[in-house]
């Protein structure tokens, strides 16, 4: 009986413990929008870790798309993907989690943001507000 | 920080073995949530009341050590966030939530050192249940990189832990606050299996107003609910 009630109360207490997912290596291409219009583009550069590749803003049947192509950067904890007023993302857009630390990748803008407000496309540490590198879009 | 464990300890040592006639324990507790967890250790002094003695109010210094992932903190000050700030009133008073801005706070840990203060009844001759939570206190922890988010826009910001911890009722309270309903069963002479319900009250703070609406803010706050196993001692 103590053993069991050990078990559940043990079990109660580590439920809830996940492990952050990490972003991958490498993924297929995403496939970009039929017919998208160019936007806005800008080269990456590196910051804390080394990144290239080129990010695009592009328009497509009323929706905006960011695309990563011939993108690379070092493996990172917690990597997101950030629309933002400057280097140091005081304010921004989170596009979501990066989807890979290589290849050609798209992400869907909502809302449309100002690139004029927002014109740095960032890869970002979250968990440490590390900048691995960034793109100004122009 | 060594030398506040240290004093805190020889502290806690003295004040449960101060007395004979008291029932002095120390009870230790694991508990976890939703990406987040807390290791506490108390001494209470305790006095048994009433005829058969089933009755026990404890006083004793608690530690409480919590960590969490990306947790999310809300608007704090009970001006802001709540109908009412009036004492007592508070805890009956509207959720402004219209008000509540969010700080997501990254890698937040906490050690938080309080009074509390604990009641608890004997029940039958190995049962136990209680109720117990922090009166003051202090709090030291990591500064961490958080998300301001207000309407949609988002921020990058860093937060630290709130200094001073101080039980006013509601969401009047500030700082790091530990509280437990418990129910524990006497395993051994001296020893006890606790099960515990915790509710702690933990804040973090910006280094600035970060949030400016309806009035400037810098104080955020985590409701963490937490269910944990602990073990209790009794010294006498």
């Amino acid at each position: 009986m103590k053993s069991k009630l050990l078990w559940v109360l043990f079990t109660l207490l580590f439920i809830s413990c996940s492990k952050e997912k990490e972003t991958a290596t490498d993924i297929s291409n995403d496939i970009i929008p039929a017919n998208s219009v160019e936007l806005y583009d800008g080269d990456f550069v590196s910051a804390a870790h080394p990144t290239s590749g080129k990010a695009r803003i592009v328009s497509a049947e009323g929706k905006w798309y960011l695309v990563l192509e011939n993108f690379s950067t070092d493996r990172g904890p917690d990597l997101k993907l950030y629309l933002s007023s400057n280097r140091g993302a005081a304010q921004f857009v989170n596009l979501g989690n990066l989807k890979s630390t290589n290849g050609q990748q798209v992400y869907a803008i909502s809302g449309m943001p100002d690139p004029k407000e927002y014109p740095y496309v960032l890869i970002w540490c979250q968990q440490f507000s590390v900048l691995f590198g960034v793109a100004r879009l122009s | 920080m060594k030398h506040v464990l240290t004093i805190l300890l020889v502290f806690m040592i003295g004040t449960v073995q101060a007395q004979n006639r008291l029932r002095p324990t120390v009870d230790l507790t694991l508990a976890a949530g939703s990406s987040q967890a807390t290791f506490s250790l108390v001494g209470w002094h305790q006095w048994q009341l009433g005829r058969k003695q089933r009755l026990s109010i404890g006083v004793g210094p608690r530690i409480t050590s919590y960590v969490g992932n990306k947790k999310d903190f809300w608007t704090a000050p009970a001006s802001i966030a709540r109908g009412s700030s009036t004492p007592f009133l508070v805890v009956l008073s509207s959720q402004e939530t219209q008000n509540w801005d969010t700080l997501n706070v990254q890698r937040p840990f906490v050690f938080s050192m309080n009074a509390a203060v604990q009641v608890a009844h004997q029940i039958g001759k190995r049962f136990r249940a209680g109720f117990n939570i922090d009166l003051v206190g202090f709090s030291v922890g990591r500064t961490s990189a958080a998300v301001f988010t207000s309407d949609g826009r988002q921020e990058t910001t860093e937060a630290k832990p709130v200094p001073f911890n101080l039980l006013l009722t509601g969401d009047l309270d500030q700082g790091s606050l530990n509280s437990e309903f418990f129910v524990q069963y006497r395993l051994k002479e001296k020893w006890s299996l606790r099960a515990v319900y915790q509710f702690y009250f933990v804040e973090y703070k910006t280094n600035t107003s970060i949030q400016q609406l309806p009035e400037p803010n810098d104080r955020f706050r985590n409701k963490a609910n937490l269910l944990g196993i602990g073990l209790s001692y009794s010294l006498n």
